[in-house]
């Protein structure tokens, strides 16, 4: 019997990473009217706020900050639907077994997920960049490109971590992880400024909006590629960030043990229609 | 089939419709969750036009009013679409009760306007809270006693026959489209409706070809007479608006009954009814 050691698991969760961050990037070019939809759609009510900045004259930054919102939105829904909700689909389509009784993290599982979303996803925000660009003549004043990436990948690590909490969510539940999966789009829109700066929010606002991760990584996105900022001027948002990442990251592998445990002794794990 | 039948069709639908988006929590929750988005997206709203008119040089608060009422009524359109984009996919392949749905006495047309209705009468709710949260909490300059009662309820009623019927076009589509992509549809017809139609901004703002879009949309003359129902316009100020708009619903509801039978025949045609697509 080959025994297990630990650069055998290190192998099979890389592995594993690879595989489900293949199935991801593959199956979305099996569709690739979601490319055209996950673009048009975003941009279709991006164009209305656009117009209303326009309305109001505001300078043309404004139209800067609602373009790079709408490409955040991008990644905060594939955290919700494609992160967050894909153990619920898998239940709902009877994969969830074959997964649970694999020799694999559940996390290199997940990694695997997020990895192959932000590829699929980072594609849809280009287009919606270059739209902000050819269409509404958007100016990015990009200074420190590395300040930009750092900042980029610091936000993605923290939401995406965050995605594996709520898919821990979804392991147990059901309809109400779902209902609360379309709960946590317009008020977190609001919350977290995806459409004007955070800073115009009541303060107890702002407080409040500084639990969620993405807060930070839009307002230092912003700073950096509308306004020029620099790593020094966003050095804060990138210390929080890291934290985020690191909380969540560890939140994450805990409720997942927690949330099968618990699932399986409650015989949920294979429930459908919930 | 009589019309007794219909009748009970259509409200044993309306009922489904309500169970299912409904039945999942208990009511109190329910009801916070069905106020918490409605009264997010008018906050996103009226925060642009915070922060507009902070930054920017127009600060005319007629335009917030505008904002408001074209925000809170929208709520009608956005939710109908995404029922209607989504229903059949979830009846397909979620439940997997679509094949019995058609296989029961029921016209399949009857079901999804009662489908239709449900979402319609939540959405009211979320309207009439939504208008009640701005006009108390947010102090929106709206005054319940000057609104045209008889010409808001008939613009109410028009313009959900029009919705409706585009609600049934979407799901007509849907009926030959896997789940994948499907639910988007809604999506993206509401967000052409919210661009085009005058919902936050006055259509003269646009490039004249999507002034020219935002003409042969029903939508554009619903939003208009809405808005001024609410503003306490006089009949003779918005009977061109009601209209225009009602001969468009007359329009759309023919092709919406047109296109679900094509639908419906091609769906059969090539076995879809009861498809199942696990990607």
């Amino acid at each position: 019997m080959k025994a297990v050691t630990y650069s055998g698991d290190l192998e099979r969760n890389l592995r594993t990473i690879v595989a489900r961050t293949y199935v991801r990037i593959v199956g979305s070019g099996r569709e690739p009217s979601w490319l055209l939809w996950d673009t048009v759609l975003p941009m279709l009510t991006l164009s209305t706020y656009i117009y209303v900045y326009k309305v109001m004259n505001a300078p043309p930054e404004f139209t800067g900050f609602v373009i790079v919102g709408g490409a955040m939105i991008a990644f905060w829904l594939n955290v919700l639907w494609n992160m967050a909700a894909q153990l619920y689909w898998e239940k709902e389509t009877g994969n969830l077994e074959p997964f649970l009784i694999a020799p694999i993290s559940r996390m290199a599982m997940l990694m695997g997920m997020a990895i192959g979303g932000i590829f699929n996803t980072t594609l849809r925000a280009l287009g919606i960049f270059a739209v902000g660009i050819f269409v509404f003549q958007v100016e990015f004043l990009v200074a420190d490109p590395l300040a930009a990436l750092l900042v980029f990948v610091l936000t993605l690590a923290a939401l995406y971590s965050l995605g594996m909490v709520f898919a821990s969510v979804f392991l147990m539940y059901g309809r109400e992880a779902w209902h609360t999966s379309h709960l946590l789009q317009e008020p977190i829109y609001f919350l977290s400024g995806f459409y004007f700066p955070v800073k115009f929010l009541p303060f107890w606002l702002q407080v409040a909006a500084s639990i969620i991760p993405v807060t930070f990584g839009l307002d230092a996105i912003r700073r950096i590629l509308i306004l020029g900022a620099g790593l020094g001027e966003v050095s804060l948002h990138v210390v929080v960030l890291a934290m985020f990442w690191l909380v969540l990251f560890f939140i994450a592998k805990w409720t997942l043990r927690y949330m099968e445990d618990h699932g399986r002794s409650e015989g949920r794990l294979t429930l459908r229609w919930q | 089939m009589a019309v007794k039948d219909i009748a009970r069709s259509f409200s044993r639908s309306v009922w489904l419709g309500w169970k299912v988006d409904a039945n999942w929590t208990d009511p109190l929750l329910f009801a916070i969750y069905s106020v918490i988005r409605p009264i997010a997206g008018m906050l996103i709203v009226i925060f642009l036009f915070l922060v507009g008119s902070q930054v920017g040089e127009n600060t005319d608060p007629r335009y917030l009013t505008y904002v408001f009422v074209g925000n809170t009524f929208f709520i009608l359109v956005a939710q109908i679409m995404l029922s209607m984009g989504w229903v059949i996919h979830e009846d397909r392949e979620h439940y997997e009760v679509l094949k019995y749905v058609y296989i029961s006495p029921a016209s399949f047309y009857v079901y999804l306007l009662g489908r239709a209705c449900s979402t319609a009468l939540m959405a009211l709710v979320s309207v009439v809270i939504s208008l009640f949260f701005g006009v108390t909490v947010l102090r929106m300059p709206i005054d319940f006693l000057s609104i045209n009662y008889a010409a808001l309820s008939l613009s109410l009623i028009i313009g959900l026959v029009a919705i409706s019927s585009f609600g049934m076009i979407l799901a007509s589509v849907a009926l030959l489209t896997a789940r994948h992509g499907g639910g988007m549809v809604g999506e993206a017809v509401a967000g052409v409706f919210y661009l085009f139609c005058g919902v936050l901004f006055p259509v003269s703002v646009l490039p004249p070809w999507a002034q020219a879009v935002s003409k042969v949309l029903p939508l554009t003359y619903w939003m208009s007479a809405i808005r001024g129902s609410m503003l306490g316009a006089r009949p003779t100020e918005i009977v061109d608006d009601l209209t225009v708009l009602a001969g468009f619903t007359v329009v759309f509801y023919v092709v919406s009954m047109g296109v679900l039978r094509l639908a419906d025949y091609l769906a059969r045609d090539r076995g879809l009814i009861d498809i199942t697509t696990e990607h």
